[in-house]
Formats: structure tokens, sequence, C-alpha cells
């Protein structure tokens, strides 16, 4: 007993620093120090974004498993996992933006032609009813109308988001057809992966299931790798470099970590499937956010020459290679160390609520 | 009154003149252009060419970047520009994103921190003519909007030594501007994606 | 900058300089500005400027060692540099060394070149051994500095190594407007140059990429296909505007001279030879009598002496030089020279006239013109030659649509008693050989020399060996870098720090020679100088905005902001200071020839009686320009009403700027027969014969043979040393100038906006061109790191870009990039590319009539 307080203390403790180092960092670019952050012309987005896609795919699969699964024991977790990746991806967000303080201007008047508006709008919804949903859970009642209601905003936010990217003109790289599938289909592979992690019984229904949302995205990938290679469209091209260009060693060990390892772990080692899953799933959302603007000029056409530019595989010039700079990667990290210190605080609180409750129950009884 | 411009391409020396022009009336930071010249070579040796085309803020009529905005920081003022309202602007970059032109640019240090002479003080210079730059905020052409405030050209416009610049009011057809668009049958960039720019281009890049 | 006077108005704001726009009402630049002009406020506050006087308390002088700069008074600076200057002026003032340059353009051609000529110091100027660009135009046209094409009757242009005006030094003096609109309005224009860019990319405009260093052989075939090959030529021109018909005794190489001295033209009308200004011969019109009577061609007896003509003697003197010939060396198709000679023709509109002003001239509309990139050669003075050659054949020399001298000047093409058109500076040359030499460059030599910078210097090293008895005592530098814009920069700067006790520099930056001297006198900046200079013609091409333009125009200048002077009052104050009647010289001679000029020295002012200077008084030079002013306008234009008006817009009729009108019809002859060359050599072989005591006197670099050779009335080509076979230096390197970094000068090479923007966008900035096929077959790609080695063992690194607008066997650096010393920030030291560092001159490989440094080296490109 007196054992895990304490390792639950250590854990709160290593995030608490993390996450403080985090804000510091984060401070450091957003006031500008120079080489803090490295985003402009070519490289609108990066790690942040990246780290915001990732987070709301495990948030809309984990809610799914919440209200879907019925049967699962880890129903709570889900919804709890589910809520803090929503906070979770709306950090990425502001952690993102350059003016936080003139934030209030998104609702005053709002602009509904705005992805961004959009997102945050569904994103703030579905926390409202992810907390519900929880909180029922843990009540152990179910109101079908919060249950179901999550389930269709968890179900559209992929989409609204994806087509955040896919309107984007002026990215060709996010302007394949297929993006609205596979945001979906990626989001249920990270509520199973979530899953597997938090089960600590594997139940051969998930193992099958997933299997089969495994194959789901499997196709959908080559549908896209087939789309970049015969498609004349200069729009396929950012793909295409992605694949081949300078990162394809990410791209394709992404698509390994998500895809394939998980196929040969699901049976002996269904947790480790589960973080394979989800590993491989940071390093696509990354080449993703990446392949918007990997060509910055497709319009002016081939031959061009800018000096700042390197050319391609593909005969057109490809942006100067985004690496984040330490202060991005320590606010990713605080990131995942918010996920956990809130998961386990939250856990606990919920655990000990509940010994509670037994506890006076038993009196009462 | 809608403001408007043609670049002639088949004037143009890519001499760079509008790039400093705008620097100068803009204070943008180093690596920062509002005003750009692209350059590309077509044919192979000894039928090569080069060719040139300098590049600025379209002010589209149906610009994605105002579309996108979440803050309503970009937006139309009613003369044909395309302005941005730093106090609203967020720094989402959803305009860097969704510029088919690939225009808008963030400002991601302040001048003091990163001064024009390197390993140098900011110049009296720069204090004065960079102030009007947020940290965290977009940064494009506004069509030096202290210059129309004055009646005066605009700086790129001016300097240009081919004169392939040309600004004006496209509403009234007899501005220099409208002729010319007319004479030359001028046409925007991307006119397919129905953006509507109130930039006019003549020639080939 | 120091080809284009453009009006500009610059903005304050509480103290600060915050804005410069060009001036509309200026008609040179009509309200436009280039980059270098529009980012000049840069220089205003440069960090690497020179603030106040100082001296150096190392005695050490070189790059890595720290000069221990102290700050002085303006007293102790002036007077130490008096106290050095005063003794040597006493003993022998050529050994003061002066060397000026662009820098401070107003200063050295308005007051310090007569002021050097009077007083006998030894002077250098610009590093310009690399702009040998004035031959032809002075020998042949009477004018000084260049002939450049006509872009507003222009039909048919073509620029062999010459920027025309859409590339590199570009300006907005009207030539790049000018060339735009000739192309917009039909012109062609053929760019014939190792490497490609929108002169050779414009609408109406053609490439032809040339070996570099193979002009002569290109020249030659063209000239011989026009001769040969083509029927059609100007014979009213040939005939009545040049030597060519001119009588010349077989064997011999002066005009067959009758009895009263005078050169002979053959009659066919009575067969028989006349005197050229014969009565006989007196209707030169355009329809006139002279083209049916005067023999152009041909051999004839007069007694039994044998004579031809000059036209026959050149025409014999390029039979062997075809244009399948020229093919194999300067790789151009010979069908191409073919298509070009004939288009060259029949665009000349040959008998065709124009009517200006009411006055009628000859149109012609074809044009050849070549600038430093064909004749920064060894044999670049017979590219020069040949191109006025070409141009000639189809009457298109100094006519609307030609090439044109580009000082408009009614006395330009004076004849001499011959009926030839007067040679003028360097066409006439300026030194009389001496011995022992009384130059350090040995210019007594090579008196047409175009700069003798680099020798200059070089043979300070060891003057026993050149026969230089002078030794170098004290040097001031004004506005110019001998060092690093000139060839072997380390050899200069050996030079100046080894040999020369002290020098002193009139300083902006901290640049090469600032760093090397004892005494720094801190100059005004650009916009801090109050100048005044006058547009005298079309200096880069005849266009519209510069043809008719005598604007006079004034720079009132910004506070300084610094401890500075501007360079004209630094040099009365010093002059003053040293004493010895120093001052008085410089009033009395700027009485008599003060200058409201800023780029030739051709023009001078003499100050009105009632405003002469009071020679013993120290005066401003504001003062001095606004006598001058008065002197040359009259009294209500003072400076005051410069101030006011900053031009005095002031225009000559369109005919009057073409010298045709000064002497037309037969009233003058160009140079055909290169009678006048041939002259020019003979000067020298006989000074030498008469003044040096034996020929194995003669110091390395001047040999007789070699002067016999290059001085022939006839073009020859000859093999130069970057043509010889090189083990492994397989290909050509070459340079040219970029509109962002024309020179050093208004920090062209340190300032952060052009080099930022330039860097990032501009792919042919600050990088080795070369090959697309060439870099494939060395395994080389665009970015990599390259090492550019030349024979003699020299070598710089830099990144590599690969590019289809380049002749394979070349590859080319743009830009006047490099410096010595680090001093001078990031802006200097990015730029590795220090195309001047891979020059090594040698007397025996220089142009034997300009002097010119050879321009292109033989190079090997390896990855670094
Ligand atoms: N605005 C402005 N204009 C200026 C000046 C200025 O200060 N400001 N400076 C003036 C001065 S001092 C000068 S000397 C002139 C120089 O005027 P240009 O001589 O035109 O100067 P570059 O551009 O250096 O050289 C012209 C061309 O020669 C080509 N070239 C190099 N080597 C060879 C070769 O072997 N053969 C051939 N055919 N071509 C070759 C180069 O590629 C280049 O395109 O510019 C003048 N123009
Ligand atoms: N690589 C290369 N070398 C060249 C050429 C080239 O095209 N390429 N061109 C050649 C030709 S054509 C010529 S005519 C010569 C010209 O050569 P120069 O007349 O020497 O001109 P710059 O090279 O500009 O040198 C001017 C020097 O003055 C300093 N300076 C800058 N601004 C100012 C100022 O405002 N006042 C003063 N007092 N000094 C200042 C600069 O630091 C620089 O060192 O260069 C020749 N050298
Ligand atoms: S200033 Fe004019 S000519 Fe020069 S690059 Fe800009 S548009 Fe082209
Ligand atoms: S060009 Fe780009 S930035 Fe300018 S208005 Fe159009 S979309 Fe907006
Ligand atoms: S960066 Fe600023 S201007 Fe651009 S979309 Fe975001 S809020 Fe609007
Ligand atoms: S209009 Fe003004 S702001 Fe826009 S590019 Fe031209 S100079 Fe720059
Ligand atoms: S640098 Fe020369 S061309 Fe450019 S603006 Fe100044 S004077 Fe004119
Ligand atoms: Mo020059």
């Amino acid at each position: 007993m007196l054992k895990d307080r304490q390792k639950l203390v250590g854990i709160g403790i290593v995030c608490l620093v993390i996450m403080a180092a985090g804000v510091w960092a984060w401070a450091r670019g957003y006031v500008g120090v120079p080489g803090a952050n490295n985003l402009g012309l070519y490289a609108p987005w990066g790690l942040y974004i990246s780290l915001f896609v990732f987070f709301e795919a495990i948030a809309v699969g984990a809610l799914l498993m919440a209200v879907f699964y019925k049967e699962s024991k880890y129903r709570f977790q889900m919804a709890v996992a589910g809520c803090i990746a929503v906070v979770a991806a709306g950090a990425a967000i502001f952690a993102d933006l350059g003016g936080l303080t003139k934030l209030w201007n998104i609702l005053a008047p709002p602009n509904f032609s705005s992805p961004l508006f959009l997102d945050v709008l569904f994103m703030t919804l579905i926390l409202i009813f992810g907390i519900l949903l929880t909180v029922n859970l843990y009540k152990e009642k179910e109101s079908n109308f919060i249950t179901i209601g999550t389930g269709v905003l968890a179900a559209i936010l992929p989409i609204a988001t994806a087509l955040l990217f896919t309107s984007l003109a002026g990215s060709p790289g996010w302007s394949s057809s297929l993006v609205l599938a596979v945001f979906l289909a990626q989001a249920l592979l990270a509520g199973f992966a979530v899953m597997l992690i938090l089960a600590k019984t594997e139940s051969e229904v998930i193992r099958r299931t997933f299997i089969g949302v495994l194959i789901a995205n499997i196709l959908l990938v080559i549908g896209e790798i087939a789309y970049a290679l015969y498609s004349m469209q200069a729009n396929a091209l950012p793909a295409l470099e992605m694949m081949t260009g300078r990162y394809a060693l990410l791209f394709w060990a992404g698509l390994v970590l998500l895809l394939l390892i998980p196929i040969v772990l699901i049976k002996s080692r269904p947790q480790w499937a589960g973080v394979s899953v989800l590993a491989g799933l940071l390093l696509t959302k990354y080449t993703f956010v990446l392949q918007g603007k990997l060509i910055p000029y497709i319009f002016p056409g081939e031959n061009l020459l800018v000096d700042g530019l390197q050319m391609g595989s593909s005969g057109y010039l490809i942006a100067p290679a985004y690496i984040p700079t330490w202060e991005e990667f320590m606010v990713s990290i605080a990131l995942f160390a918010f996920f956990v210190l809130a998961y386990t605080i939250v856990m606990e609180i919920s655990k000990t609520k509940k010994e509670e409750v037994a506890k006076s129950g038993n009196i009462s009884a | 009154m809608k403001y408007g411009m043609l670049v002639d391409l088949d004037l143009c020396v890519g001499c760079g003149a509008c790039v400093m022009a705008c620097k100068l009336e803009n204070g943008t930071a180093l690596d920062i252009h509002w005003c750009h010249v692209l350059f590309k070579e077509v044919g192979k040796y000894p039928n090569a060419k080069m060719k040139v085309m300098s590049l600025s803020c379209m002010h589209c009529e149906n610009a994605p970047c105002v579309n996108v905005c979440p803050t309503g920081a970009t937006y139309y003022d009613g003369e044909g520009n395309v302005l941005v309202d730093l106090n609203k602007c967020i720094g989402c970059r959803s305009c860097l994103a969704a510029c088919p032109y690939n225009i808008p640019d963030i400002c991601s240090v302040a001048q003091k921190d990163n001064p024009y002479w390197e390993g140098h003080e900011m110049t009296p210079l720069e204090k004065i003519i960079c102030q009007d730059h947020v940290v965290g905020t977009k940064e494009k052409c506004d069509r030096c909007q202290d210059r129309l405030a004055e009646g005066r050209n605009v700086a790129c416009a001016e300097a240009c030594p081919t004169k392939s610049r040309v600004f004006g009011d496209l509403d009234d057809p007899n501005s220099d501007v409208a002729k010319q668009i007319l004479e030359k049958n001028a046409q925007p960039l991307l006119g397919h994606l129905k953006t509507k720019p109130t930039v006019y281009y003549v020639g080939k890049f | 900058c120091m080809e284009a006077e453009c009006g500009l108005i610059v903005t304050e704001e509480n103290g600060v300089v915050v804005d410069v726009n060009g001036n509309p009402d200026c008609l040179g630049n009509e309200g436009t500005m280039c980059p270098r002009g529009k980012s000049i406020i840069l220089s205003l506050y440069n960090p690497y400027r020179i603030k106040a006087p100082m001296k150096r308390t190392n005695p050490k002088k070189g790059f890595d060692e720290d000069p221990g700069w102290v700050e002085i008074s303006w007293d102790e600076a002036l007077d130490t540099v008096a106290d050095v200057i005063r003794p040597i002026i006493k003993e022998n003032p050529l050994e003061l060394c002066v060397s000026c340059g662009f820098a401070l353009m107003d200063f050295w051609l308005g007051i310090l070149i007569p002021v050097v000529r009077k007083l006998g110091f030894s002077f250098t100027g610009v590093p310009g051994a690399m702009c040998a660009v004035h031959y032809a135009v002075c020998i042949m046209q009477g004018a000084f500095p260049t002939g450049v094409p006509d872009y507003i009757h222009g039909k048919y242009v073509i620029s062999v190594g010459k920027n025309a005006g859409a590339s590199n030094a570009i300006a907005t003096d009207g030539v790049s407007r000018g060339f735009a609109n000739a192309l917009a309005g039909g012109m062609r224009h053929i760019s014939v140059d190792p490497k490609n860019d929108m002169d050779g990319s414009m609408v109406g405009c053609e490439w032809v990429p040339i070996k570099p260093g193979e002009d002569v052989a290109f020249l030659l075939s063209m000239l011989h296909s026009m001769m040969y090959e083509n029927e059609k030529k100007d014979d009213w021109f040939l005939k009545n505007r040049t030597n060519g018909p001119y009588l010349v005794e077989n064997g011999e190489q002066d005009y067959f001279r009758g009895s009263d001295g005078k050169p002979m033209m053959w009659d066919l009308d009575t067969n028989s030879a006349k005197a050229f200004d014969d009565p006989a011969f007196s209707d030169g019109s355009f329809r006139g009598e002279n083209v049916r009577k005067i023999a152009l061609e041909g051999e004839f007896s007069i007694g039994d002496t044998k004579v031809k003509t000059g036209y026959t003697l050149i025409k014999e003197s390029i039979k062997d030089y075809t244009p399948d010939w020229a093919e194999g060396r300067c790789t151009i198709p010979a069908a191409k020279i073919r298509s070009m000679a004939k288009e060259f023709i029949e665009n000349a509109n040959i008998g065709g006239t124009i009517v200006l002003d009411g006055v009628e001239m000859p149109l012609r509309q074809s044009s050849i013109n070549l600038q430093k990139g064909s004749c920064n050669h060894e044999d670049g003075f017979t590219a020069d030659l040949l191109a006025k050659l070409i141009c000639e054949m189809v009457g298109a020399l100094d006519v609307p649509g030609g090439n044109n001298a580009c000082t408009s000047n009614p006395m330009a093409l004076e004849p001499d008693e011959d009926g030839v058109v007067y040679p003028v500076g360097m066409g006439a040359g300026r030194t009389k050989v001496a011995y022992p030499p009384e130059t350090f460059s040995l210019k007594d030599y090579f008196p047409h020399f175009s700069s003798d910078n680099h020798f200059f210097f070089e043979n300070m090293l060891d003057p026993e060996s050149k026969g230089v008895t002078l030794r170098p005592k004290a040097l001031l530098v004004m506005g110019t870098n001998s060092i690093s814009s000139c060839a072997d920069p380390q050899v200069v700067a050996k030079a100046i720090s080894e040999k020369i006790p002290f020098s002193a520099s009139f300083a902006y930056d901290m640049d090469e020679h600032a760093w090397l001297s004892d005494i720094l006198l801190p100059v005004h900046s650009g916009l801090e100088s109050m100048t005044i200079a006058k547009n005298f013609g079309p200096q880069n091409a005849v266009t519209p905005n510069c043809v008719t333009n005598v604007n006079q125009s004034f720079r009132d200048p910004v506070d300084p902001i610094y401890n500075t002077k501007l360079a004209q009052d630094l040099l009365m104050e010093l002059l003053d200071r040293v004493g010895e009647g120093m001052l008085y010289e410089f009033n009395s001679i700027i009485n008599e020839r003060s200058s409201l000029v800023d780029e030739t020295n051709e023009y001078y002012t003499e100050l009105r009686d009632d405003l002469k200077l009071d020679p013993n008084k120290l005066y401003k030079m504001e003062d001095i320009w606004d006598r001058t002013l008065r002197s040359y306008y009259g009294d209500e234009y003072t400076i005051d009403y410069m101030r006011e008006h900053g031009i005095i817009d002031a225009r000559v009729p369109l005919y009057e700027s073409y010298n045709y009108n000064g002497f037309p019809e037969n009233q003058t002859r160009h140079t055909f027969y290169l009678h006048a060359h041939w002259r020019n050599g003979q000067k020298i072989i006989n000074g030498i014969h008469e003044e040096v005591p034996s020929l194995d006197l003669l110091p390395y670099g001047v040999d007789l043979d070699r002067i016999k050779d290059a001085y022939q009335p006839i073009p020859v080509w000859r093999e130069t040393y970057i043509m010889k076979e090189k083990e492994g230096f397989d290909l050509r390197l070459f340079n040219f100038k970029m509109t962002t970094a024309i020179f050093r000068f208004g920090i062209g090479d340190t300032n952060p906006w052009l080099t930022e923007w330039s860097e990032k966008y501009n792919p042919y900035f600050n990088v080795l061109m070369m090959n697309t096929e060439t870099a494939k077959a060395k395994g080389l790609k665009s970015g990599d790191m390259v090492v550019i080695e030349c024979s003699e063992d020299r070598s710089i690194e830099g990144k590599l870009l690969v590019t289809e607008l380049i002749h394979p066997e070349a590859v080319g650096i743009g830009g006047a990039h490099g410096r010595m010393h680090k001093a001078l920030g990031k802006g200097a030291n990015s730029k590795t590319l220090f195309y001047n560092k891979l020059l090594v001159p040698d007397l025996m490989r220089m142009d034997p009539v300009t002097t010119s440094i050879e321009g292109t080296v033989n190079v090997k490109v390896t990855k670094k």
C-alpha cells in the first residue's frame, strides 16, 4: 500500500518538473528567442500540430471505445484517457499559437468558415460530453443522450480536423481525398492501442476487431500510395517526395510501427502492440503535417531555383528540413508528462473514492 | 475604389529593387520579404533561358487566408486590399498554409534580438522602421498603407527600374494600371483557384 | 554608384534618415531606383565605419596583426600626414603615391586628377586593370570612356561580354528601362557570353554561348564572313567616313603620301591617286559622287609603286579566319556566325537616314558592343578594335542606331591633319618613354594603359629587376581598393605593408587599405557627402532617359553622424598644412579647371574672374562649387538654388547628342585601316630607341617584339597564355558583375539586406556556376562545397551551382566579392569566392596595349 503511494508521488514530482521545464521552453519560443521556434513560410506547422492530431486521434479512439465497447471493464479508464487526450490536444494547439493573449478574438465574432475555429468548437463540445460520460461511467449509470452524443462528436472530430487540412489550397500535400477516412481509421486504431495498453487481461474480441481495423488502415495507406504514384497531378508530388525523399525513413518507419509490427506482437505482447501503434501514429502524424508544404512552390513549376531550398527527387524544390528545436521537444515531452500525471491523478482519486464508498457501504450493510 | 497591380514579366529584369524598396518601406526582419523575386531556368543548354518573377501578396478578392483566419485578423479593407490586424492575430498560421501563392510569413524574432548588422546594436534606422512588427504574428504585404494614406505610389512599383510593376485603381478605367491590364490582356496567377487576385501578370514564368 | 546620376529624395525623421526615394522629376531615373540605392541607408549606419581619426600603435602591418588603433584629434592626424608628405614633395614628388577610385568618384575626377598631374605625384587609379574598356573608343571615336549601343534606334544589337542592362550592373539611369522597352518594341538582342541571364532571356533576346577568352576568333570570323561571304556593305560610310580607301604602299605600313604629305585615295573616274581632301572628293553627301568615285578595294600602281587600299589590306589580313576555323576556337557553330553576319548586315538599314530635329542623319540599326568581359584579355585590344571595324562595315559607328561614344561632345570626331579622328585619352597615349622609368608600373612603356594598378604595387617588391629607381615613401588611398579589387591581392598587400613606409587612408570603413594604414582620415559616407554631378551622355546605352540629358544634379548631404569630413575639404586642409605652396597650386588649378562633372575628367569650367579663388586662402568645397556653378550657368544658379531645386534640368536636342553632327558626311574619318594604332606603336618603339641606351637594359615585360607585333595596322589572331593546354586544368573561370555587388563601394559586398536577400533568393549569388553536363561528368551537384584551383596553385573555395545557363567548358563567379581580412564582419566574410585571388598577373601575359590583366583563368574544380 505505502509502496505505490511513494511510487505515485514519485511520478507526480517527475511529471511536474518536466512540465515546468516545458512551460519555460515554450515561453522562449513564444517571446521569440532567436532559434527557439523555426516555423515560417516553408513550414507553417510542425511538432506541436503533429501532437495535436496525435492526441486528438487518441482522444477520439479512446472515447469511441468507451462509448461502443460496452462489455469492457475499462470503459471508465478509456473515457478518462479520452478526455485528457482532448485537453492535451488543445494544449498542443495553444502551444503552437503566437498570440495567446488575443485568443478571445476567436469568438468575437467567430469565423465559421475557419476550420481551426470549427475544430476548437468541436473539441470543446466533445470535452464537455466526454466529461459527462466519464462521470456517468464512474457513477455506473448510462445516459443514452450523453453516450450517443459523445460517440457522434467523436466520429465527427477527426473528419473536421481532416477538413482543416484538406481545405487549405496552399498546402497541396494535404489535398489527398483519402485523408478524411485515414484520420478516422487511425483514430480507431489509436483507441484499440490505448485499450490494449490499459487492459491487463486481453480479450479475443478486441484482438480480432483490432486486426480488422489494422487491415482497414493498411488498405487506406495502399490507396494513398497508389494515388500518389499514378495520379498525374502535381498535388500528389509532396506525398511521393515524402515516400522517396528526405523524410522517407521516418515515413516508412511510421507505417511499419503503426501497421506491421502490431500484427506480429498482438498475440504474444498485446501491450507492446499498442505501444507500437502509438509510436507509429506519432511518426505518421508528424510526416503528414510536414507533407503539407513540403513543396512550397508547386505553382511556379519545375526548375525553380531558390537558394534556401533544395532540389527534391521530384524535380521540384522542397522546403528545408524541419527539425524541431530543443524547446519544441521539451514542450512536447511536457505534454506527455501532463497526460500521464492527469491520468494517474484521476485514477487515484476515483480509486480512493470508490474504496471509501465501498467502506461506508459495508458499514451501512 | 479598388487598388490593384500589374506585374509585366516581359519587362522585369529580376533586379530586386522592389524587394529592397519593400524592405525599406516596411522594415521587415532579416529573411522576411513581403516582396521577393523567384528565378528559374527553362530549356537545356545552349537554348536555356533564365526566367524571373517578382512576387508579393495578390490581395485576393476571395482570399483563402481570410477564409481560414479564425480571429478575423486578416480582412478585406473594402478597397481591394487584404490587410492584417496584428492586435487580433494569434499566430495560428492557418493563413500560411492556406495561401496558394505562398505569401504570408510569420514574425518569429524581435528585431532587437536579430538586428540587420549581425553582432551589433540596432541601427537608428531599424529602431524606427522596424517598430510595427509583433513576434508571433502574420507578416504580409500591406500595400504600403502609410503611402496610400498620403496618396503616394507603393514603394515597390515606384522603385521598379523598368516600370514592370504598375499600381493603381482598377475601378478607374483611365488609370495606368487598368489601361495596361486591358491592353496587355494581363491575367491573375492561378486563376482556376477562383481566389480572384487583384494583381495581374503579363508574360510567362 | 559611379554610373548613374539618379535623382534621390532623402527623408529624415528627427535626425534619422529613414527613407530614400527616386526623384520623379529627374529625367534620368524618373523616380525609379536600383536595389543598391534602395538599401544605401545601411551604409550610413554601417557599424564598420571609421568614426574618428585614428593612428596605429602596432608598427607591424599585416592582416592578422591588430593595428592597435587609438583615436586622435584631427590636428594630430592631419599634421602627422602633412609632416610625412612635406619632405617627399621637396625631394621627389613621384615617391608620394596616391590611389583613388570609384568610392570617391566626384572627388577623384573632379579635383584629384588635375592636382596630381600638376603636382606630379605618382598616381594609380581604380583597379581598372580589370576594366580595359577604353582603348578603341578613344582611338577611333575620339571619346572616353566607352562606346555603347543605341536602344532608341537600334534593331539588332549584339553584346559581346557586356551587360546590356537587364542583368549585371543594372542602373536606373534608364539603361534597363530603355533596354526592356526597346525589346518590347521589337529590338533583337544577341548576347555573346559564356553565361546567360536576362540579357539573353527576355523577349527578343538570344544567347550565343562562347568559350571565355576566345572573342577575337569569333570577331575575326564575323568580319571575315561580312567581307568574303556577303556582298552588301556600307560603301558610302566606308568611302566617306573611314580611312579604308587610303592608299598604302606594298610592304609599308604608313599611308602612301603625296608630295604634300597628305594621304591619298584612288579616283576611279580619272584612275589616279588624289589627296584625300582633293576637291574631286568633296561630295560626301548620302547619295553623292564619292560613292562612285572613290576606290575602296584594289591594288593600283602609281608610277612603279604598287599600292593597295587600307580596306584591301584589312580584308587580306583576315582571309584565313573563316567561321569554320573560329568554331574550333570559340565553339560558336560556323553556321551561327554566318547567320549573325548576315542578320547584322540586313538589319543595319544601310543607306537609310533619319531626320532628328530637322537634321538628316544616317540611320544604322545594327551594332556590336564590347565591354570588359571581352576586353579584359591578353588580346583584348584586338577584340575591342575589331568590333569597331564590324560596325564600320555597315556604317554603324557614331550614328543614330549604331555604336556611339558614351560622351556627347561636338568636337569628339575632330580630324587630324590626315583627316582621321584624333585619338584622345588612352588612345592618344598619356606617358612618354623614359629611362630610367619615372613610374612604378613602367607605364612609361605602356602609354595606352587603362590602369596600372596592380604593377604599380607589385614592382615595388623588387624594383631592381624592373629597372625602377623610384622608391615609395608614402601612400595616400582615397576611396579605392587596390588590394581586393585588383588581381593578386596578396602581392599588393605585401608591397603596401613591407615596401611603403607610411600610408594614410581617406577611409570610410575598415577595408584592407584602412587596416594597413598608419593614419585613418575618416570621410563622410555617400549620403553625408555633398556632391555635384552632371550627366554628359548615355553612359550604359543610348536611351530616352540619358541621351539628351545633361542634368546638373546636386546631393544635399544629411548631417554627418560621426567625426568625419568631406574628402574634398580634407584634401585642401591637408595641402594647407603641408605648406610649400601646395594650397596655392591647388587653388590656381581650380581657378583654371574646376569641375561640375563626376564621371569623366574631360569637362572643365574656368572660374569667372570675379569668382576666382584667392590662391592663398583655404576654401570649403561648397564655396568652390558655388563659384563654379555661377561661372558656368550664371549667377542665379548658386548652391542654395541647387539645395532648393536639386537639379538644373538641362537638355540638348537629340541630334546634338549624336557626335556625328559635329562632323557630318565626309568631314571626318574613322580609323578602319588601323593606322592610328600602328602610329601609337611607332611612338613607343622610337621612344625606346631614343631613350633607352641599350635594348638589353629594357625591364622585364617590356619586349620590343611583343610591342611591334601588337601595334600592327591590321588585326591578327594570337595564341594567348590561357589558350595553351594546361594538364588537368580543364575549365576556364570568368567573372561578371552583379547588380547587388558590382563593386565593394557603397557597401556593395557587406550590405545586410542585399546579402540576405541575394543569398536566399538569387541562386547565382555567391556560387560557382557550372554546366549540368560538366558537373555530371565530375560527379558534382548543386550545393557541393568545391575547391577551385588555378594553374598557378592558388585556390578558393565555395558553393557550387549546377545550371544550364553556362558554357560547358567554363565556370563563372558573379560579383566583386572577397576580402583579405575579417574586419568587416559576416557580410564580407561569408563571401568566400574571392575571384581576384586566382588572377596571377604577369607583364608578359597582360594586354601589351591596354595593360589589361587577363580576366580568364584556367582552373580545375574538385569536391571539397
Ligand atoms: N550602375 C552601374 N553600372 C556600371 C558600373 C557601376 O558602377 N554602376 N560600373 C561600370 C564599369 S566600371 C564597368 S568596367 C562596366 C563593366 O560592364 P560589363 O563589362 O558589362 O561588366 P560585366 O558584367 O562584369 O561583364 C560583362 C559580361 O562579360 C561576360 N564575360 C566574362 N568573360 C567573358 C569572355 O571571355 N568572353 C565574353 N564574350 N564574355 C565574357 C560576363 O559573363 C558578363 O556577362 O560596368 C559599368 N556599369
Ligand atoms: N572581382 C571583380 N573585381 C573587379 C571588378 C569586378 O567586376 N569583379 N571590376 C573591376 C572594375 S571594372 C573596376 S572599375 C574596379 C573598381 O574598383 P574600385 O574603384 O576599387 O571600387 P571598389 O572595389 O568598390 O573599392 C572601393 C573601396 O572603398 C571602400 N568604400 C566603400 N564605400 C565607400 C565610401 O563611401 N567612401 C570611401 N572613401 N570608401 C568606400 C570599400 O570598402 C572598397 O574597399 O574593380 C575591378 N575589380
Ligand atoms: S524592381 Fe521591377 S524589374 Fe526589378 S525585380 Fe522588381 S519588378 Fe522586376
Ligand atoms: S495572396 Fe495569399 S496572402 Fe495574399 S490575399 Fe491571396 S491568399 Fe491571402
Ligand atoms: S496567423 Fe493570424 S492572420 Fe493568420 S490565420 Fe492565424 S490569426 Fe489569422
Ligand atoms: S506594395 Fe508595399 S508592401 Fe506590398 S510589396 Fe510592394 S512595397 Fe511591399
Ligand atoms: S546605385 Fe546607382 S543606379 Fe542605383 S540608384 Fe544609386 S545611382 Fe542609381
Ligand atoms: Mo570599370
